[in-house]
C-alpha cells in the first residue's frame, strides 16, 4: 500500500531530521574532542614542565648543598690547617732566626694560599647571607667586586628589609653574581649600579655602562644567562635583561614576595 | 509569487552573496576558498540559465546533471586543496574519480534511475569527504580555535547541507513520480536549506578575508 502524502512527508521529515542531528553531533563531537585533547595535551606539558622544574631545583639545591660542604671543608679544614702552618713556620723562625729570610718568602706564599682559600669558601657560600641575610650579602658582595676589580660599584637599597626565604635568597644571589661575574668578565663596565626596592616586592635593578650585547643572540648559546632565567623561574621571579651593543646592560629581577 | 520562486531567488542570492564575498582580495586568497567562489559563481550561473530555459520551455534537468557532476568536482578539489596531506587528497581524488566513473555508469546502465541515483550518490561522497576531513582534523589536532578555522565552516556546512538533502536525493524519482506537483514542495525545501549552506560558506570567506587583511590573526 503507498502511503499518502502527509504519511510520506512525516516519514521524510524525521528521516531528514535524523540525518541533521547526526551530522550536528559530528560537528559538535569534533569541536569537543579537539578542546579536550588540547585541554590533555596541555595537562601533560604542564606536568613536563612541572617534573623538569623540580629536577632543575633538586639540581641546583644539590648543587648548593655541595658548594657549602666544599666552603665549610675549605674554611675549617684546610683554612686552619694552613694557619696552623703559619703559626708553626712563626715558632721555628722565633727560635732558628738564621733560616728567617728565607722562611718569610714561604710565609708570604702561605698568607696568599690562606687569602685565596678564605675567597674562593667565600664565593661557593658566603657566610654573610646565612648570617645576615640578602641586603648584607649583596651589599658585602659589591664592595668585595670593587675592591678586586677597581670597578666603581655602587649599592642602593629603599624600604625596609622584610625576611626572605634562605632556598630563594641564595638564588637571588646567584644571579646577582651571574651578572657581575659577566658584567666584569666580558663588558668592560666602569660603573656597575645595583639597587634593591623592597615594596611592595623586591625589585633588584642591575645596570653596568659596558658595551653590551645582542640579548636574542646570547639567549640561545650563553649559559650564563641560560642559568639565571633558570633560577628565577625556580623561584617564580621575573627577570628582564634589556642590552644592546654599546648600550650598557640592565637586568631587573621582580621578586613575588609571600604577603 | 509561490513560496518556490521566492526560495529559488533566495538560493541564488545565497550563491550572489557567496560569490562577492569571495572577490575581495582574490589573488591573496587561499586556493581553496578560491574553488569555493568557483563553485558559487558556476551555481549561480547555471541557476540563472534554468530560470532562462524554464522562460523558453526548454527541459531544465541536463543542467542540475551537470551542476551534479561540477559541484563534486569542484567541492573535492576544495577538500584537495584545504590540506597539506598528500594522502589525504590521493583519496579525495579517488573517491572524486570513482564518483564520475559511476555517474557515466549510471547514465549508461540505469538511466531510468539516474536523477535520483546520480544526486544520491553526490550527497553521500560528499558527506563521506566531510567526514574523512575531520577525520584528517582530529589527526592533526589543530592548536587554535576550531570556531576561527575557515575550513572547519566549510566541512560543517557540507555535512549538515548533504545531510540535510541526502534523504530528498535518494526518495527524488519517488517522489517526482509517485506525488506529482507535491514535489515542489520538497524543491522548495532545498533551497532554503542551499541559502544556508551559502551564508555558512560566506561566514567561512569573511574569515579568510579577514586572514587575508590581518595575517597574523588569519588560521
Amino acid at each position: 500500500m503507498e502511503p499518502t502524502i502527509s504519511e510520506f512527508t512525516l516519514m521524510f521529515a524525521i528521516a531528514t531530521s535524523g540525518m541533521l542531528v547526526l551530522a550536528l553531533a559530528i560537528v559538535f563531537f569534533v569541536l569537543f574532542y579537539q578542546k579536550r585533547m588540547l585541554a590533555n595535551k596541555l595537562r601533560q606539558q604542564q606536568l613536563e614542565s612541572e617534573y623538569q622544574q623540580k629536577m632543575l631545583l633538586a639540581s641546583l639545591q644539590s648543587q648548593e648543598s655541595e658548594r657549602r660542604r666544599i666552603a665549610g671543608d675549605l674554611h675549617d679544614s684546610i683554612g686552619a690547617m694552613l694557619s696552623a702552618v703559619r703559626v708553626s713556620l712563626s715558632t721555628l723562625v722565633r727560635k732558628e732566626a738564621q733560616i728567617a729570610p728565607h722562611v718569610e718568602q714561604t710565609k708570604k706564599i702561605l698568607d696568599e694560599t690562606i687569602d685565596s682559600v678564605r675567597r674562593i669558601s667565600r664565593d661557593l657560600m658566603p657566610s654573610t647571607l646565612e648570617k645576615f641575610g640578602l641586603s648584607f650579602a649583596l651589599k658585602e658582595m659589591c664592595e668585595q667586586y670593587a675592591t678586586v676589580s677597581g670597578v666603581n660599584i655602587e649599592f642602593a637599597q629603599e624600604g625596609a628589609p622584610v625576611p626572605v626565604d634562605k632556598s630563594k635568597e641564595v638564588m637571588i644571589f646567584r644571579i646577582v653574581q651571574e651578572f657581575f661575574n659577566n658584567s666584569l668578565k666580558h663588558s668592560a663596565a666602569d660603573r656597575i649600579l645595583l639597587s634593591m626596592n623592597w615594596s611592595p616586592e623586591l625589585n633588584i635593578v642591575i645596570e653596568d655602562n659596558g658595551k653590551g650585547f645582542d640579548v636574542r643572540e646570547h639567549q640561545s648559546k650563553g649559559l650564563g644567562l641560560f642559568n639565571m632565567e633558570n633560577r628565577a623561574r625556580i623561584i617564580q621571579a621575573a627577570l628582564n635583561i634589556e642590552s644592546e651593543p654599546g648600550q650598557g646592560t640592565r637586568a631587573m629581577l621582580t621578586i613575588p614576595m609571600a604577603s | 509569487m509561490t513560496l518556490q520562486t521566492i526560495s529559488n531567488y533566495l538560493q541564488m542570492a545565497g550563491s550572489l552573496i557567496l560569490v562577492i564575498s569571495c572577490l575581495p582580495s582574490w589573488r591573496s586568497r587561499a586556493t581553496y576558498i578560491k574553488c569555493i567562489g568557483i563553485y558559487a559563481i558556476m551555481s549561480l550561473s547555471l541557476s540563472l540559465t534554468q530560470v532562462l530555459f524554464l522562460e523558453v520551455g526548454v527541459n531544465v534537468n541536463v543542467i542540475g546533471n551537470v551542476y551534479t557532476l561540477a559541484e563534486v568536482l569542484l567541492l573535492a578539489s576544495v577538500y584537495i586543496t584545504a590540506t597539506t596531506s598528500a594522502r589525504f587528497g590521493r583519496v579525495i581524488g579517488l573517491l572524486a574519480g570513482l564518483y564520475v566513473v559511476i555517474y557515466f555508469g549510471i547514465l549508461i546502465f540505469f538511466s531510468d534511475h539516474f536523477f535520483s541515483l546520480v544526486r544520491f550518490g553526490r550527497d553521500f561522497v560528499m558527506i563521506f569527504f566531510s567526514l574523512l576531513y575531520f577525520y584528517y582534523l582530529i589527526k592533526k589536532l589543530p592548536e587554535g580555535d576550531l570556531l576561527k578555522m575557515q575550513m572547519f565552516w566549510v566541512n560543517a556546512a557540507v555535512i549538515f547541507f548533504f545531510s540535510g538533502t541526502l534523504v530528498l536525493s535518494f526518495m527524488r524519482d519517488y517522489i517526482v513520480y509517485t506525488l506529482h506537483n507535491d514535489f515542489a514542495g520538497f524543491l522548495t525545501y532545498r533551497n532554503f536549506f542551499k541559502f544556508g549552506f551559502c551564508l555558512v560558506l560566506t561566514y567561512a570567506s569573511w574569515l579568510s578575508y579577514k586572514s587575508v587583511q590581518n595575517p597574523a590573526k588569519g588560521s
